[in-house]
Order: structure tokens, then sequence, then C-alpha cells
């Protein structure tokens, strides 16, 4: 009995509540700060990310590893920009490009393995 | 009473419900002569249907034996043919191929009391006939319109059209490593006539220097490339023998010296050498790429052999050349030509010159812009000296608009300090549309 003789019911009550609210404003209050760290972290994870992906966008590309082959597009890039600018397959037939190609290897020295790739991806998008 | 009036009722209505089902069913049983007649021209239909379709079966099958028959037949046939081939059949496919290029120009040449004019500046094909994966025969020749003289006075007047074979070599390509070349060939001293010429070269001109070698010549070459690795790095060579630098009159005087002629046909009509021995010469080069459009080239050659009729005096030449790329907008070549040749009158006469060009296009700048992405800005520095007295340099500010892959539009200006008995004229602006095809 509370000492003014009325039920303590809802002093208990409301104590408990109390205590309840005092509970739930810790844990809301945990429940914030917890939010708020994690919306830091989220933004700082995700600024993180962006540079990086910005970062790896502007980088030169890696070279390429020893021992993988070129492909004929590579090796195009690399011997025939060198001189001109770029051909493009559809200007000439295939049996055409097999003469240019015959012709350029002679011209420009290339190893004939080189030279049948090249070929092989002009051929690949040759004109009629 | 009640309940027996029920019950008979009761039982009336079960009989009537058993008699109408029993009955119903024999009325049902019944088919009209219709539903019979229909029925019976189905069946006669499918019948009729049935042996067109085991007739068809059979022509089928009659095909399918003739063609399997067939078939085998062919097989036999290609099996005879191969046996028939073991001795190969060379066959040469005589396939034609027309490249080249050609260039129209508007020049003024400052200086000299002279006037800007129209030209056709140079049409140059190239003939490509390829009989088969190794053998190739390829011509060049420079076709090209000039002022006619007067026969009275050197006064222009008409015109001469003068067709030059630039070269003409049959080209053999032994195996993977060794290509025969012979005939009148490009000869590999630095890399600018055999890579550089024409609409390749990104300026109306070329550099100067390049009348101290010799451009083609007479002889037999085998060339060939060696690649390290699979990074496309390598090692290219050329080696070769050719009839070699003549006497213009037959003197060994320094003004006598001829890098264009001694072709092995004589005015008589006989064949030879114009003098006792020919020259040998060759290229060495070391090619590296580190990534696509980055890569570093150097190259050293040389040519050395008798020019005079007597064979008492050698003509000799080393060039290096050398050429990076960083990046597919900028690159920078160049070449250093070093000359020498013994003469009776003056000794040893040393000729050399250098040459570096560089090139910029604006699309590394990223700016998106239609026309800025198509245009290269270049620029020149070349020097000479022919060691009788006449020395020039050059600056040369420039640009090419690349209006199609292989149509350019090109322009510069030289700045020209040239001095001595040979001294070029003086500054010269020069525009130039060529066409690569």
């Amino acid at each position: 009995m509370a000492k003014n003789g009325k039920s303590n019911y809802r002093g208990g009550l409301m104590l408990r509540t109390e205590k309840f609210n005092t509970r739930t404003g810790r844990a809301l209050k945990f429940m914030k700060k917890t939010q708020t760290t994690l919306w830091h972290t989220s933004l700082f994870v995700g600024v993180c990310v962006i540079s990086l992906g910005l970062s790896l966008a502007c980088a030169a590309p890696p070279e390429k590893k020893a021992g993988k082959k070129l492909t004929g597009a590579e090796l195009y890039a690399i011997n025939c920009n060198r001189c001109h600018a770029e051909r493009y397959p559809t200007e000439f037939n295939s049996g055409q490009w097999q003469t240019l190609l015959t012709h350029m290897r002679v011209r420009a020295n290339l190893p004939a393995k080189q030279a049948k790739e090249i070929l092989k991806y002009m051929k690949e998008e040759a004109g009629n | 009473m009640k309940k027996n009036f029920n019950s008979r009722i009761l039982g009336t209505a079960a009989a009537s419900c058993v008699l109408g089902l029993t009955v119903s069913p024999r009325a049902s049983a019944a088919i009209s002569d219709e539903d019979f007649n229909a029925l019976k021209s189905t069946v006669q239909q499918l019948q009729s249907e049935r042996a067109q379709d085991k007739q068809q079966i059979q022509q089928l099958q009659q095909q399918l034996g003739e063609t399997q028959s067939l078939a085998t037949n062919a097989v036999e046939k290609a099996d005879a043919v191969a046996q028939a081939q073991a001795t190969p059949v060379r066959n040469a496919l005589h396939n034609f191929t027309m490249v080249g290029d050609a260039e129209i120009q508007y020049a003024k040449t400052f200086g000299n009391n002279t006037h800007s004019g129209f030209l056709l500046a140079d049409f140059a094909p190239i003939f490509l006939y390829r009989a088969n994966d190794s053998i190739l025969f390829e011509a060049g020749f420079d076709v090209m319109l000039q002022n006619g003289a007067e026969p009275v006075s050197s006064h222009d007047s008409g015109s001469s059209t003068s067709v030059g074979i630039s070269f003409a070599q049959l080209d053999y390509l032994i195996n993977d490593y060794v290509t025969f070349v012979g005939g009148y060939m490009l000869l590999p001293l630095g890399t600018y006539s055999e890579r550089s010429a024409g609409f390749l070269n990104k300026m109306p001109d070329g550099p100067l220097g390049r009348e101290f070698l010799p451009g083609a010549g007479a002889g037999a070459q085998l060339r060939g490339a060696f690649p390290i690795g699979e990074s496309g790095q390598m090692i290219t060579y050329s080696v070769y023998g050719a009839n070699g630098p003549s006497s213009l009159d037959g003197l060994d005087v320094a003004g006598s010296l001829d890098l264009g002629g001694n072709v092995g046909l004589l005015n008589t009509g006989n064949t030879g050498n114009l003098h006792s021995a020919p020259s040998g010469g060759g290229r060495l080069g070391w090619f590296y790429p580190w990534a696509a459009h980055k890569d570093l080239e150097i190259g050293v050659s040389g040519q050395s052999g008798v020019w005079d009729d007597a064979g008492n005096h050698y003509w000799s030449a080393g060039v290096l050349d050398v050429a990076l790329h960083l990046g597919p907008s900028f690159e920078l070549k160049g070449e250093f030509i070093n000359s020498w040749y013994g003469t009776s009158d003056v000794g040893t006469v040393h000729p050399w010159a250098v040459w570096t060009q560089a090139g910029y296009k604006l699309a590394g700048l990223n700016l998106d812009m239609p026309v800025i992405n198509d245009i290269e800005l270049v620029g020149r520095f070349d020097k000479e000296n022919d060691a009788q007295g006449t020395s020039t340099d050059r600056y040369t500010a420039g640009f090419v608009y690349y209006i199609t892959n292989t149509l350019l539009f090109e322009g510069d200006y030289e700045f020209l300090h040239s001095r001595g008995p040979l001294a070029l004229p003086s500054n010269e602006i020069i525009l130039q549309m060529s066409y690569g095809f």
C-alpha cells in the first residue's frame, strides 16, 4: 500500500513504465547511436569504395601477364597503328587482306605468327 | 389407409424410374443412317490417305538410297584425287590488289620572287600480285607532273609527265623467319623510305638528309623477325647486297656521286655493275612494346661499298633510327644520318643530317569535340650539312586533320635557314590533301 493508502498499482505501473521507458530510452538512445555509427560507417565505406572505383578506372590497364598470347586485335594495335591510321576490316575483302598482310609482313618485318594472327582478325570482319 | 396410399404412390414412382432408366439406353443405342454413312466415309478417307502415305514413304526410301550411293561415289572420287596429288601441284593464283596514295598541294615559297600555286604533288600507285601464301611481287611508281622547259630557253612551258619506279621487288617468304627479297628494292637504311613515305608521312614534305642515302637499289636481301616472348617484343633484321652508288660521269670527284643509278642494265644493253664490286648493308632493330600504343623501337643500319668506276673509293653510311609511342595520342621519331665517301679532289666528304618529328593527337585531351578530336599537331626539326659548303636548319609546325582514316588534310609552315651554294629557298607554306588507298 502506498503511504496515502491508495493502491500502489498505478505507482508500480508507473514505476515499471518509467523503468521500462528508461530502459527503452536507453535502448532507443543506443539504437540511435548505433544507427548514427552505422550511417557514418556506411558513408565512409561508400566513399572508400567510390574512390577505389574511380582510381581503378583512371589507372592504366595492367600489363599483359608474361606468357599470355596476344590477340589479333592487340597485335594490330601494337604493330599497325605505329605507322598509319587504323584500316577497317571492311575496307577490303578476305582475299585482298591476304595480299595486303603479305605485303605488310615484308614491309614492316612482322614475325610470321603475328602476321597470321592479324590476318585472321582482319578476315573475320572483312567486307565482301 | 393414408399410409397404404402413400406406399402405393412411392412404389409406382420407383417403378417408373426403373422403367425409364432401362428404356432410355435402348433408345440411344440406335444410330441414324446419316451418322453411319458419315462414319463410313471418314474411315474410307483415312484408308485412302494411309495408302498415299505408304506410297510417299516408298519414294523417299528410294531417293535416300540414290543419295547414299552418290555420296559414296563422291568420297571415293575425293580419295582418288588425293592419291593422285601425291606429287603436289603448285599453282599460282595471280591475286591482284592495288594500293598507294596521291597528294595534291597548294604551296607558297617565300623569297625567290615566286607565287603560290596548285600542283599534283604525287600519284604513287603500288601494284601487288600474290601468287600464293609465300610469293608476292610488288611494284611502286611515282607519277609526277611538272612544267616542261622550252627547248630554246629554260623558261617553263607546257608540262611533262614522268613515271618513275620507286621499287619493284619479288618477295619469297621462305619460312617463318626468313624472307627473300630481290629486284629494285627499298633499302632498309633507317625506316623512312619503308614506312613513312607518301601519305604515311604526316607532313607535306620529307625530312632533310634523306637525299644523302639511296632510297632503293638493285640487289637481293634476306630479312625477317624473331619474336621474344609473347608480349610483341621482337628483333628484326635485314641484310642485303646491292650494286651500290656510282659516278655520274665516271669521275671520282666530290660532285660526281650518284645515289640513284647503277641499276644493272647498261646503256649498251648489256648487264653489269658500273664499278668493280657490289655494296653490302643491313639493319638490326629492336622493338619493345610494354602496352598497347606504348612502344619503343631502335634500329641501326648501314651500307658500304665502292662507288667510283675504278673502285678506288668507298661510299659508306650509318643511320640510327628511333621511334617512341606513349599512348595512342603521342609519337616521337627521328633519324641520325651519317655518310662519308672518298674522293680524289677533296678527300673524304662527310654529309650528315638529323631529323626529329613529334605528333600529338588532340583526342588525347578528352575534350569530346568532333573537329578537335580529328586534329593532330605535328612539329619537326631537321638539319643537314652536305659537307660541300651548304647547310640548312629547318623548323616546321603543322597539323593533320583526319577527314577519314585515309583522307588527310595537312598543312605546315616551314621556317628555313639555309646557306651555301646550294641553299634552299626561303620559308614555305604548304597545304596538302593526301589520300591513301
